[in-house]
C-alpha cells in the first residue's frame, strides 16, 4: 500500500459564511482526504487547520492552494507538506 | 494533529521573517573530465555538469512549492579546475566559459570552483590559474573564483598573498565600467573548507564524492524576530537559549529539504551549512539581531561579545538538528549583503578594524567591503595576509572579498544588485605595508600547544 501523505491547510481571516464549505469542495474536487479539522472563531476572526490526506491529489500541492486562494479570496490561505512541520516541531 | 502555535510560527519565519533555503548546492568532481587536450577538457566539463545537475533547478522549484518555503538560490560546486589546468595546459579561461556556458544552460545562479589551492606552494597549473582569474570573471557572468593561501597545518603562503593583492585590483580594473562585479566573484581564504555550498567561496574538494548535494540554510530574520518577542532584560544566556533552538529549528528544514532534493537527484546528501546569510531585504540583517541583543548599532563596543555568543549559539542548535552540518556554519557578516551593517558603516559606526575583530569569532571574515579605488596591491596583500592570520592561529576559516572601487573614493557607493548588494567606500590605513609584502616566502605554521 502506498505511504500515505499528509499537507496542513491554514486558513485565516475574517469570518463569513461557507469558508469550511469551500474548502472543503476545493479539496474534493482535487481528490484530498480530510483526515482531521479545527476551527475557532474569536473576535470575528476565522481560523481554521485541516489536515488532508494528499496521497491521491489530482495536481500539485501548489495547484490545490492556488485554487483555494481564489475561492477564498481576502482570506490568508497556507497549504504544506506536512513534513515540514514534523521537522521543525518533532524530535 | 500540529498544534496550531507550532503551525502558526513555522508559516511566520517563512511569510514574514524571510526564513528561507539560500542555496542548494551540487558539488561535482571534475576529476575524470581532465584530458591534455584543453578543448576536449572542456566538453567533457560542460557534458557531465549538464547531464548531473540538468534537472537541479526544476527539483528545487518543485521541493520550494511542496513545503511552500523559498529555495533562493540553485549552484554548483566543480573540482578546482587549477588540477585540471596543470593536466592540460593552455589558457584556462576556456574553462571559464565552459563552466558559464553549463551554468546558463541547466538555469542555475552561480557556478563556483575556478579556484587553487596553493597553502604551502604552487603546482602545475596554479599560477596559470591564479593570473587567468580576472580575465575569466570580466569575460563570463556566473563564475565564481576562489584561491586558499593559507592553513592552520601549512601556515601561509605569502607568495601567494602578495599575489592576490595585485590580482583582486586587476579584476576590479578590468570590471570597473560593471560596479567593479568581478571583485566580488572572487574569495581568498585562509582554512578553506571543501563542502562549502556558499558563494563565492564554493569549490568541490577532492575528498568529496563523485557529486554530492548540499544545503545553505538562512534565517537572520527568524532569529531577530525572536530575540525581538524577549523582554529586553532577559540574561544573556537566556538570549544564547533561544537563539539555540530557533537556530534548530531552521537546521531542520535545511535538512528536510537537502535530503529530499538529493533523493530526487540520485545524488548522496552532502551537509546543512546552517550559516546566518543576510540579504540587503530589510528584516534579513545579522547586524539587527546583533543590535537587537541590545547594541544601539552594529560595530559599537560589543559588537565581537554579541556576535561571538550568537555564532556558537547558531552551531550548537545546528548540531543537535542535523549529523550532517558542515561547511561554513556560522554568522556572516558581508558588508554590502546586510541592511544594517551598510547603515552602520555609512555613519563610520562600523569600521574595518572593528570588523576584523569580528571576524575573529564568526563563521567566515573580511566579505564584500568596498575599499577607495586608489588602495594598492600591497595594501590589499596585508589585509589578506592579516585576514589569514587570524584564521591560521585560531584553527578557523576566515576569507577575504574587497572590492576596490576603481574610480571611487570614501563617501561614495557601489552597487551590485540583487542579493550581492551595495555599500559605501570604507576608509583604509594608507601607512604601506610594501617592505613586508615584498618579502614573500612563507608565514610558519603556528605552534599548536602553549595556547595563551
Amino acid at each position: 500500500m502506498e505511504k500515505q501523505e499528509n499537507a496542513v491547510l491554514t486558513v485565516v481571516g475574517v469570518n463569513d459564511v461557507g469558508i469550511l464549505a469551500k474548502t472543503a469542495a476545493c479539496v474534493a474536487e482535487a481528490n484530498g482526504n480530510v483526515v482531521q479539522v479545527s476551527q475557532i472563531v474569536m473576535d470575528k476572526f476565522f481560523t481554521m487547520t485541516m489536515l488532508i490526506d494528499i496521497t491521491g491529489l489530482k495536481n500539485s500541492i501548489q495547484e490545490l492552494e492556488d485554487t483555494l486562494m481564489k475561492s477564498l479570496p481576502g482570506m490568508e490561505v497556507h497549504l504544506m507538506h506536512e513534513n515540514i512541520f514534523n521537522s521543525m516541531h518533532r524530535i | 494533529m500540529y498544534d496550531v502555535k507550532d503551525i502558526m510560527e513555522t508559516i511566520s519565519m517563512i511569510r514574514d521573517n524571510n526564513l528561507d533555503i539560500r542555496t542548494t548546492t551540487m558539488g561535482i568532481s571534475l576529476i575524470d573530465c581532465a584530458d591534455t587536450d584543453i578543448d576536449k577538457s572542456c566538453t567533457k566539463v560542460y557534458d557531465k555538469i549538464c547531464r548531473l545537475a540538468g534537472d537541479l533547478v526544476s527539483v528545487g522549484e518543485d521541493i520550494s512549492a511542496k513545503y511552500g518555503i523559498p529555495i533562493v538560490n540553485k549552484r554548483v560546486s566543480v573540482t578546482p579546475v587549477s588540477m585540471l589546468v596543470g593536466v592540460s595546459g593552455g589558457d584556462p579561461v576556456k574553462y571559464a566559459k565552459a563552466l558559464d556556458r553549463a551554468a546558463h544552460t541547466i538555469g542555475i545562479n552561480f557556478i563556483g570552483g575556478y579556484s587553487a589551492l596553493v597553502h604551502k606552494g604552487f603546482s602545475a597549473g596554479d599560477m596559470e590559474l591564479i593570473e587567468s582569474i580576472p580575465r575569466a570573471l570580466a569575460e563570463t557572468e556566473l563564475v565564481c573564483s576562489s584561491v586558499n593561501i593559507g592553513s592552520t597545518r601549512a601556515g601561509i603562503n605569502m607568495d601567494a598573498v602578495k599575489k592576490m593583492g595585485t590580482i583582486i585590483r586587476e579584476t576590479a580594473e578590468l570590471t570597473k565600467n560593471d560596479q567593479c562585479m568581478g571583485a566580488a566573484k572572487l574569495v581568498v581564504f585562509c582554512n578553506a573548507v571543501e563542502d562549502n555550498p556558499f558563494m563565492a567561496g564554493a569549490f568541490h574538494g577532492t575528498g568529496e564524492a563523485d557529486h554530492v548535494l548540499s544545503v545553505g540554510v538562512s534565517g537572520p530574520g527568524v532569529v531577530r524576530s525572536v530575540l525581538a518577542g524577549m523582554p529586553k532584560d532577559a540574561p544573556l544566556d537566556a538570549v544564547s537559549e533561544t537563539i539555540k533552538k530557533t537556530a534548530f529549528k531552521i537546521t531542520r528544514v535545511g535538512q528536510l529539504v537537502g535530503s529530499e532534493a538529493a533523493e530526487r537527484l540520485n545524488t548522496q546528501f552532502g551537509i546543512v551549512d546552517l550559516s546566518l546569510a543576510p540579504t540587503p531585504a530589510i528584516g534579513d540583517s545579522v547586524a539587527h539581531i546583533l543590535e537587537e541583543i541590545g547594541l544601539e548599532q552594529c560595530g559599537a563596543h560589543g559588537t565581537t561579545a554579541a556576535l561571538a555568543m550568537l555564532n556558537d549559539a547558531v552551531k550548537k542548535g545546528g548540531v543537535m538538528a542535523s549529523s550532517s552540518v558542515g561547511g561554513l556554519s556560522g554568522a556572516f557578516i558581508p558588508v554590502s549583503e546586510d541592511a544594517g551593517m551598510i547603515d552602520a558603516a555609512r555613519e563610520g559606526t562600523l569600521s574595518i578594524e572593528k570588523l576584523e575583530a569580528m571576524t575573529a569569532v564568526c563563521s567566515v571574515g573580511l566579505d564584500m567591503i568596498v575599499v577607495p579605488g586608489d588602495t594598492t596591491a600591497d595594501v590589499i596583500s596585508a589585509i589578506i595576509a592579516d585576514e589569514a592570520a587570524i584564521g591560521m592561529v585560531n584553527s578557523k576559516t576566515t576569507a577575504v572579498r574587497l572590492i576596490p572601487a576603481i574610480g571611487l573614493a570614501e563617501g561614495e557607493e557601489l552597487n551590485f544588485g540583487g542579493l550581492l548588494g551595495y555599500g559605501p567606500v570604507m576608509p583604509l590605513r594608507t601607512k604601506s605595508p610594501s617592505v613586508m609584502i615584498a618579502r614573500g616566502g612563507r608565514i610558519p605554521a603556528p605552534l599548536q600547544s602553549l595556547k595563551n
